[in-house]
C-alpha cells in the first residue's frame, strides 16, 4: 500500500485540488481514501483493483466535502449552490493568470459528474474504462459527460470572454 | 484536441502546479485479521433461531394466507388494499412486496427489467422484461403495494445518457399473492417525455389514479433551468395540471435532479390524493431557506412556487464537521422527504447533533456529528416528532441516511444509512431506536449509494 501511495498520491491530491480548489482538503480526502483502503484491504477480491478503489474513494470524498461546503455556504452566504462553489476563495486560484482563472471558474461551474469525467480523462489520462469504474457509471456516460463538459466549457468561455 | 480542451488542461496544470509531493501516509496499527476476529466473536443469536423459524415460518405463512383472503386492510389514504401474505417474522404493517430494477453501471446495452421481490426475504418472485428496445429507468408505487408506474427509455446509448432520453410510461400491477405473485404491464396513455428532458421526480398518488412528474431541460446549467411539475391522469394520460418555475436561481424547487441514473422517486411526495409536497424556497426571492411546500392540485396551472404554500421549514444540518451541528434533513444532495399517510408530518434522513438515546454505531473514532438517523417532523409546527437512528462517531464526511418507505404513523422507516464510506451500510427497518436488517435490493457501488440514486431503483 505504501508503494501505491508513493506512486499515486500526488496525482490523487491533484485530482482533489481540481475538484475542491483546496490543497489541505484534497490531502485530507486522499488520506481518508487510503485509510479506507487500509481497512478494507483484506476484503479486496483482487488487489489489482486497489487503485480503482482508492480513486473512487477520493472522488467520493470530494463529493462529500463539496456537499458539506454547499450546505455551509447556503446558510452563510445566501447564494445558490453552484455559485457557492465558484465563489470559494482559494489560495491557489489567486496565483493563477487571468486566463487560467477564467477557465478554472468555468470548470467549477460544471456539474460534478462532468467535472470528474473531464479531470480523470483529460488531466490524469485515466482510460475510459477506469474512469467509468472510478465514477460508478457506464463508459457511455463517461463519453457523454466528457463531451457535454467540453461543450459547456466552450459556451461558458465564449460567454465570459 | 480542441482549443477548449487545451485551455482546460493548461488551467488544471496551473492550479496543481504547486503539488509535487504528498504528505506521509498516516495509518493506524495493523488491524486484527478478519478470520481471527471471527474466531473470537460470540455466535450470533440469530443462528439459534434458524431451526425454530422453519416451522414457524410455514405456519405463519399459512395463517397469513388465510387471513389475507378475508381481510381487507385500510391504508393511510383510505384505499382498500388487496389481500397479501406476510412471511414469518414480518410485522403486519410491512408492505409485502417491492419493485426494483438494477441499472448496470458498465453496460447500457442490456435491457433492464423489473423484479418483484418480497420485502423481508428479498426473494425475487417475478421478473418482467421491458418492451423490446427499452430499459426501465424509474418506478413509483401507490399505497396499496400492488400498483406501480414505471418509465422506460430507449437503448442503446445515444446522444444523451439516461438523464436525457425520451421516456415511455407503463402501469405495472401485481397479480396473485405470496410466491405466486406476478407482474402485468400496460402501456399508459401518458405522453412520452421528449428527448432532452431530465426527470427530476416521479410520484404515483396513493390511490394510483394520478402521476406527478417533475422535469427540467437536460442542460448543464442545472441551477438556472426551468422546472416543470405535471400531474397526469393514469387512466387517460391527460395532463391535469402544469406548474413551472421561471428560469433563474431565485426560482428554485428542489426536486433532486437525477443527473442520469434512475429517475428520483422521493423528491416529490403526495399528501393524500389531492396535494403534492416538495422542498422549495420559503420565499421566491430567497432560495436558500427551504420549506416543505404543499401544492393543492385543484390550484390552476401557473407558477410552481407561487401556487404552492410553504409549510414548515425543512430543518437542515449545517456546519457539518463539529459537534454543534443541529440535527436536520439533508436536502442539498438528493431530496428525500416522505410524507406520512395522513399528511400531518414528514420523514427525512439526516444527521447532526441530538441528545436522543440511540444505539452506538461501529465506526472509527473521529470528529463528526454525533447522530445519523431518520426523523419525523410535524407539518404544522415543524417540531420533531421522533428520531430513530444511531449515535455515531464515524470518521470522514460521508454520513447519509435515505428514507424509502414510512408506515402510516411514521413509527417505522425502511431506509438506508451510509457510514463513512463503509458499504453496504445499514439497510432495513428503523423503528424507535431499533434496527431490523433487510436484504439489500441492489448491490450498487459507492457512487450510487452515496448520491442516493440507487434508492430510486426501489419502490414500495
Amino acid at each position: 500500500m505504501t508503494e501505491l501511495y508513493q506512486a499515486h498520491a500526488v496525482g490523487l491530491i491533484k485530482l482533489g485540488v481540481i475538484m475542491l480548489g483546496d490543497r489541505t482538503a484534497a490531502e485530507d480526502v486522499v488520506q481518508d481514501a487510503f485509510f479506507g483502503l487500509y481497512r478494507n484491504w483484506g476484503r479486496l477480491s483482487d488487489q489489482g483493483y486497489a487503485l480503482a478503489y482508492v480513486r473512487a474513494s477520493v472522488l467520493n470524498g470530494c463529493r462529500a466535502a463539496l456537499r458539506q461546503r454547499i450546505r455551509r455556504d447556503r446558510r452563510d452566504r445566501s447564494i445558490v449552490a453552484a455559485d457557492a462553489v465558484t465563489a470559494d476563495s482559494v489560495e491557489a486560484i489567486v496565483l493563477l493568470s487571468e486566463e487560467h482563472r477564467e477557465v478554472f471558474a468555468a470548470l467549477r461551474r460544471l456539474p460534478e459528474r462532468q467535472r470528474e469525467a473531464l479531470v480523470l480523462r483529460f488531466y490524469l489520462g485515466v482510460t475510459e474504462e477506469e474512469t467509468a469504474r472510478a465514477m460508478g457509471i457506464s463508459r457511455g456516460t463517461v463519453k457523454s459527460s466528457t463531451s457535454r463538459a467540453l461543450a459547456a466549457l466552450g459556451r461558458m468561455l465564449k460567454e465570459d470572454s | 484536441m480542441s482549443t477548449v480542451a487545451d485551455r482546460t488542461r493548461a488551467a488544471m496544470d496551473a492550479i496543481t502546479s504547486q503539488v509535487y509531493e504528498a504528505p506521509p501516509l498516516r495509518l493506524p496499527p495493523p488491524p486484527v485479521p478478519e478470520s481471527r476476529r471471527r474466531r473470537w466473536r460470540a455466535p450470533s443469536p440469530r443462528r439459534h433461531w434458524g431451526p425454530w423459524l422453519v416451522p414457524l415460518a410455514a405456519a405463519a405463512a399459512v395463517i397469513a394466507v388465510a387471513i389475507s383472503l378475508v381481510a381487507v386492510k385500510g391504508t393511510p389514504n383510505g384505499q382498500p388494499a388487496p389481500p397479501a401474505t406476510h412471511p414469518a417474522g414480518a410485522p403486519a404493517s410491512f408492505p409485502d412486496y417491492y419493485l426494483t430494477f438494477n441499472q448496470p453501471v458498465s453496460d447500457e446495452t442490456t435491457p433492464v427489467g423489473l423484479e418483484l421481490r418480497q420485502t423481508v426475504t428479498g426473494k425475487t418472485l417475478f421478473t418482467l422484461q421491458p418492451p423490446r428496445g427499452l430499459s426501465f429507468a424509474g418506478i413509483t408505487g401507490a399505497a396499496d403495494d400492488r400498483t406501480f408506474v414505471a418509465d422506460a427509455h430507449r437503448d442503446p446509448y445515444g446522444d444523451f445518457n439516461s438523464g436525457g432520453r425520451s421516456r415511455a410510461w407503463y402501469l405495472v400491477r401485481i397479480t396473485g399473492t405470496g410466491a405466486r405473485a406476478t407482474l402485468t404491464m400496460t402501456r399508459l396513455p401518458v405522453p412520452a417525455t421528449p428527448v432532452g428532458t431530465e426527470i427530476l421526480a416521479i410520484a404515483l398518488s396513493p390511490d394510483g389514479s394520478k402521476l406527478a412528474v417533475g422535469t427540467s431541460p437536460w442542460t448543464d446549467d442545472t441551477t438556472h433551468a426551468k422546472q416543470t411539475l405535471r400531474v397526469y391522469s393514469v387512466a387517460t394520460g391527460a395532463v391535469l395540471r402544469t406548474w413551472t418555475t421561471p428560469p433563474g436561481p431565485a426560482n428554485w424547487a428542489l426536486m433532486s435532479g437525477g443527473g442520469g441514473g434512475a429517475d428520483p422517486n422521493t423528491g416529490v411526495a403526495w399528501v393524500g390524493n389531492y396535494a403534492l409536497a416538495f422542498a422549495g424556497a420559503v420565499r421566491t426571492d430567497k432560495p436558500v431557506d427551504l420549506a416543505l411546500r404543499v401544492l393543492d392540485i385543484s390550484h390552476p396551472d401557473g407558477d410552481l412556487l407561487g401556487s404552492s404554500r410553504p409549510t414548515t421549514p425543512v430543518p437542515t444540518g449545517f456546519g457539518g464537521s463539529d459537534r454543534t451541528t443541529p440535527f436536520g434533513c439533508d436536502p442539498s444532495w438528493r431530496v428525500n422527504i416522505l410524507v406520512i399517510g395522513d399528511g400531518t408530518s414528514f420523514v427525512c434522513g439526516g444527521y447532526g447533533l441530538s441528545t436522543a438515546r440511540l444505539p452506538v454505531s461501529q465506526c472509527v473514532q473521529g470528529p463528526a456529528w454525533n447522530t445519523v438517523g431518520f426523523a419525523g417532523f410535524s407539518l404544522a409546527t415543524g417540531a420533531r416528532t421522533y428520531l430513530s437512528g444511531y449515535r455515531t462517531n464515524c470518521q470522514g464526511l460521508s454520513l447519509t441516511a435515505y428514507a424509502l418507505w414510512v408506515n402510516a404513523t411514521g413509527s417505522q422507516v425502511i431506509g438506508w444509512m451510509h457510514f463513512a464510506n463503509a458499504l453496504p451500510g445499514k439497510f432495513g427497518v428503523f423503528s424507535n431506536g431499533s434496527f431490523r436488517p433487510l436484504p439489500i435490493p441492489v448491490p450498487g457501488n459507492w457512487y450510487q449509494w452515496d448520491d442516493g440514486s440507487l434508492l430510486s431503483m426501489v419502490a414500495w
